[in-house]
């Protein structure tokens, strides 16, 4: 008698292939209730995640790519929202367009910032009268939901282009971008952010104190420019927390 | 651990919680007993989803029903999904907590699929430990729920309802009764469902589920995306005489209607459920 793992390995496979004729099975002829659902589930996902992937694409071509996808990429996470996590790889390691890749990885990356609790934007006039010296050691804490990602293209034009229904643009001028999502309500939006902005973010997600930034952008004359900022963050909702140790 | 359907008999109609209704059911806080969810919407997130799943559960009782737990798996438990899992039970404290009898995943590929088991006493003890383990680690009794399945293997010497009755038996864990699941099955695989449901002891039931299917000529296909079928109608009444009243759940997530279909759907439970008794 088969091991109950030979028989599961034997099914997902004839699933997989779709073979009518499996001889420990009753009924086999229906193995495509299994089979065709296979594939249909998992295009459903991928069709909900990368809206603007096949928008970009046009559907036949998505098609085509989920076609190639779903039977090289086998499901590996428990939860079947994370299918497509990987899609961004599988179309960087296909050579598709690099802007394609840049859609990809930028609709990944916002379907994990909604993932993250939102939390209370912090109040800057609550350390108005924190004394100027605690000021050195003071460091930030950020929205779960803020994620810093750069692209070799301005991808915001594209999801502006998708969000007014315009038809995808014939070219796209390759740019460095720096974003960086933040949430407004139930949503999450990327914005572009200057280098050393970005930069600065990125210093204080590392956790380095206000002093020790400062220090590192001694001669960029920095200090004015981070009031404003941090103003700015404010507004984005981005800052949730200052701790003066 | 042991599963007693006591605490829960009471617990009345409900309906499975849909995204595109829960606006709606948080501004209108309609009649409704109680609103199942599907675990893996939302254990694995703290965002938006979340915190109106937080909200509606200040107005209802709330009970999981997940689709990946893979009972019947060979794979080692992913410990990672049990800590999620618990984690989300936790902080949701459902009334019910369930999964379905079935497998999903081998050498960790999942297929998102609730597969069927063969229906031997090899696997029934397989699974006992299984369910073990997985209530030991949730410090809660589990309920499974029957699923529908369109092939069967040749090496069963069980019949799905002694499967399922044995299983719940020995492990303590409670049945989720899909009336549907049963329905389709019986036509699928030739068996009188009367004979199934006089198989389950009423005690081991938690809750009944109640969903529509499509007519694929040669087979019963569960789709989860209709009003329930007439005769699947009479089965639950037959049930319900058997069983006595029990929580009661119409489970729609295709084609999802309008939360007034789904209300109406519900109402005719409740009247089915009555005509049962009376
Ligand atoms: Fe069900």
């Amino acid at each position: 008698m088969p091991s109950l793992r030979d028989l599961q390995k034997k099914l997902l496979a004839d699933i997989l292939e779709r073979n009518q004729h499996a001889a420990y099975l009753n009924h086999s002829d229906r193995i495509n209730a299994y089979g065709d659902g296979y594939y249909r589930r998992f295009r459903g996902v991928l069709q909900n995640y990368f809206t603007i992937v096949r928008w970009y694409m046009g559907d036949g071509p998505f098609a085509e790519a989920l076609a190639r996808y779903i039977p090289s990429y086998p499901p590996s996470h428990p939860n079947i929202n994370f299918y497509g996590d990987d899609f961004s790889t599988f179309l960087q390691d296909h050579h598709f367009d690099p802007v394609l890749i840049d859609i990809a990885k930028t609709q990944t990356i916002l379907h994990h910032a909604h993932l993250q609790a939102p939390q209370k934007a912090f109040d800057l006039a609550t350390v108005a009268n924190q004394p100027l010296e605690s000021w050195f050691h003071a460091k930030l804490t950020f929205q779960p939901s803020m994620t810093l990602f750069t692209t070799s293209y301005p991808i915001h034009i594209l999801y502006n282009a998708y969000a007014q229904k315009d038809p995808p643009p014939a070219s796209v001028p390759q740019k460095t971008m720096h974003y960086v999502t933040h949430r407004q309500g139930s949503s999450i939006f990327f914005e572009a952010f200057e280098r050393i902005e970005y930069d600065l973010l990125i210093d204080f997600l590392a956790k380095h104190s206000l002093g020790q930034v400062l220090s590192t952008y001694e001669d960029q004359n920095i200090a004015e420019k981070l009031f404003e900022y941090f103003h700015k963050w404010q507004t984005y909702q981005l800052i949730t927390g200052i701790s003066f140790p | 651990m042991i599963f007693t359907s006591d605490n829960t008999n009471k617990l009345g109609h409900g309906l499975g919680l849909r995204s595109p209704h829960i606006d709606y059911i948080l501004a209108t806080k309609p009649m409704v007993d109680w609103f199942e969810v599907v675990t893996e919407n939302y254990m694995h997130t703290r965002g938006n989803s979340f915190q109106k799943l937080m909200s509606v559960r200040k107005d209802y009782p709330i009970a999981i029903h997940g689709v990946s737990l893979s009972i019947g798996s060979t794979d080692e438990f992913d410990q990672n999904y049990l800590q999620t899992w618990k984690n989300f039970i936790d902080l949701i404290e459902p009334v019910m907590v369930s999964d379905h009898l079935c497998w999903t995943h081998v050498n960790a590929h999942h297929s998102h699929d609730l597969l069927p088991l063969p229906y031997t006493e090899e696997v029934i003890k397989h699974i006992v430990d299984r369910i073990d383990a997985v209530q030991n680690h949730i410090a809660r009794p589990i309920l499974l729920e029957n699923a529908s399945t369109y092939i069967s293997f040749k090496e069963s010497d069980l019949t799905e309802w002694t499967f399922i009755s044995e299983i719940a038996q020995r492990s303590g864990c409670g049945i989720l009764l899909d009336i549907n699941n049963i329905f389709v099955n019986a036509h699928n695989h030739q068996f009188d469902p009367i004979e199934y449901i006089h198989g389950i002891d009423p005690h081991k039931i938690g809750y009944f589920h109640l969903a529509g299917h499509f007519d694929k000529g040669t087979y019963l296909f569960d789709t989860h995306g209709d009003r329930m079928a007439e005769q699947a109608w009479q089965l639950y009444e037959k049930t319900v005489q058997h069983t006595g009243l029990k929580p009661t759940l119409i489970e729609w997530d295709n084609d999802i209607p309008s939360f007034d279909t789904l209300m109406d759907e519900r109402s005719i439970a409740i009247q089915r459920g009555q005509h049962a008794i009376a």
